[in-house]
């Protein structure tokens, strides 16, 4: 009998972590691909080994990019009603609130629908497009805080259910055009929870690594 | 005796990164990693909770009964609560878009400061139990808060489709942004209780046994 065998090597572990949620020390296992580990007791997500790497989401962020353009080019919505019409664009949901006396709403509206979920693509293509060619650069670790910091604000998901809410809400009073901008937005939307879905932190982080190093 | 159970990183002298979930000395100043400043528990967390709840719950009520929206129709003007908004819809057969508006903007705003209030009271009790069902109560009060979002959405498109002068216009009302700020305390609430503080009783237990 090989001596091997009575000293059988110890499983192998990816890495040991604490676990955010409630702090337990966790050896994480190897994971294969697709595979998820949770907290053994309070079974908070821990760690995704997400199929294609950073490739994946860098795919989705650049697809919600060119769909977020899309958006904000064409008409969301036209309204008709007593002979008249209106189109209203994607930006209008933020600005004409501030032209009936809301300001501060408009602000709050616009960082959440439009300037954060288009912001953390962005970051997250400036991020993953070097990590994807094994480069990395100065300033990849504030823009990687700046997508977890702004995570739960950013609510293009939201909106587009608030969308929904306010078409059933008019169809009573008048007719209801759907424009491309609509349809660009809700792709955006999706693509949007796709490039969340994807992106691991813990593999993340991995990759930009310690500067020290 | 230690402050910590002897399971949790705390007690090895170690931390997780409140960024990148580095596991780190607990002396560190920062996470040599991310750069982000090292705390073994969140400072001063059930405070903060509170005095932003606190914030919260004040603005819930003109959010509740001031109106979120008016609209004009051929000279005349009608305002609508929150709720009332919701008894239109129902009134109108949207049976399921009531209930989403009832559930975002009524019940899930509420529940989710009730929820964080005791939360925030019970960590601080001497006998404690149920952790796991707290810690998943917690967690739902985190995912669920920021749609509570949708009304103040709703209040933005139709001001932004829904002006044709005279004939018909809609206006926002000050509950929007009252309702708009109470969603913004009360997830600025969630993030600022630390969910460890939950686990950490389970020291004592182990003294006892
Ligand atoms: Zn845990
Ligand atoms: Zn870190």
């Amino acid at each position: 009998m090989p001596s091997g065998f009575t000293h059988a090597p110890s499983p192998k572990h990816a890495e040991r972590v604490a676990c955010p949620s409630c702090d337990l020390l966790v050896d994480l296992p190897e994971l294969e691909e697709g595979q998820r580990a949770h907290c053994p007791r309070c079974q908070h997500h821990l760690a995704l080994s997400p199929r294609g790497g950073v490739v994946r989401p860098l795919a989705f962020a650049i697809t919600g990019l060119i769909l977020f353009i899309v958006a904000n080019s064409f008409p969301f919505l036209s309204f008709k009603a007593s002979g008249r019409e209106q189109v209203m664009n994607l930006a209008q949901a933020a600005t004409e609130l501030m032209r009936h006396g809301s300001p501060t709403l408009a602000c709050i509206v616009l960082a959440l629908i439009l300037i954060g979920p288009a912001l953390s693509l962005a970051c997250i293509v400036f991020i993953t497009t070097p990590l994807a060619l094994g480069k990395r650069f100065v300033g990849i670790a504030t823009l990687s805080k700046l997508v977890f910091r702004i995570g739960p604000w950013t609510m293009a998901d939201v909106f587009m259910i608030g969308v929904l809410v306010s078409l059933t809400k008019i169809a009573s009073l008048a007719t209801v055009v759907i424009g491309l901008s609509f349809w660009a937005y809700a792709g955006f939307a999706l693509m949007f929870v796709a490039t969340m879905a994807s992106l691991d932190r813990r593999l993340l982080w991995q990759r930009i690594g310690d500067p020290s190093k | 005796m230690s402050r910590f159970p002897s399971d949790s990183a705390a007690a090895q002298g170690l931390t997780s990164c409140p960024t990148c979930e580095r596991l780190c000395q607990s002396n560190e100043r920062t996470c040599p990693r991310c750069g982000t400043k090292i705390v073994v528990r969140k400072p001063a967390s059930i405070q903060k909770t509170i005095a932003l709840l606190v914030t919260a719950t004040v603005l819930y009520f003109p959010a509740n009964f001031l109106p979120i929206m008016r609209t004009e129709q051929f000279g005349n003007a009608q305002t609508n609560t929150i709720l009332s908004g919701v008894i239109t819809l129902w009134g109108h057969g949207s049976y399921v878009i009531a209930s989403i508006i009832f559930f975002a903007s009524v019940l899930v705003p509420i529940a989710k400061m009730l929820v964080l209030f005791w939360l925030c009271w019970s960590v601080t009790r001497a006998r404690q139990h149920c952790q796991g069902q707290r810690a998943y109560l917690y967690k739902l009060t985190e995912t669920v808060g920021r749609w509570s979002m949708i009304d103040v959405f709703v209040v933005a498109i139709l001001v932004a489709m829904v002006q044709l002068g005279a004939a018909l216009s809609i206006q926002p009302g000050p509950a929007a942004l009252s309702f708009a700020g109470v969603v913004a305390f009360t997830m600025l609430a969630a993030s600022s209780f630390d969910s460890r503080l939950i686990w950490d009783s389970l020291a004592k237990e182990e003294t006892q046994a």
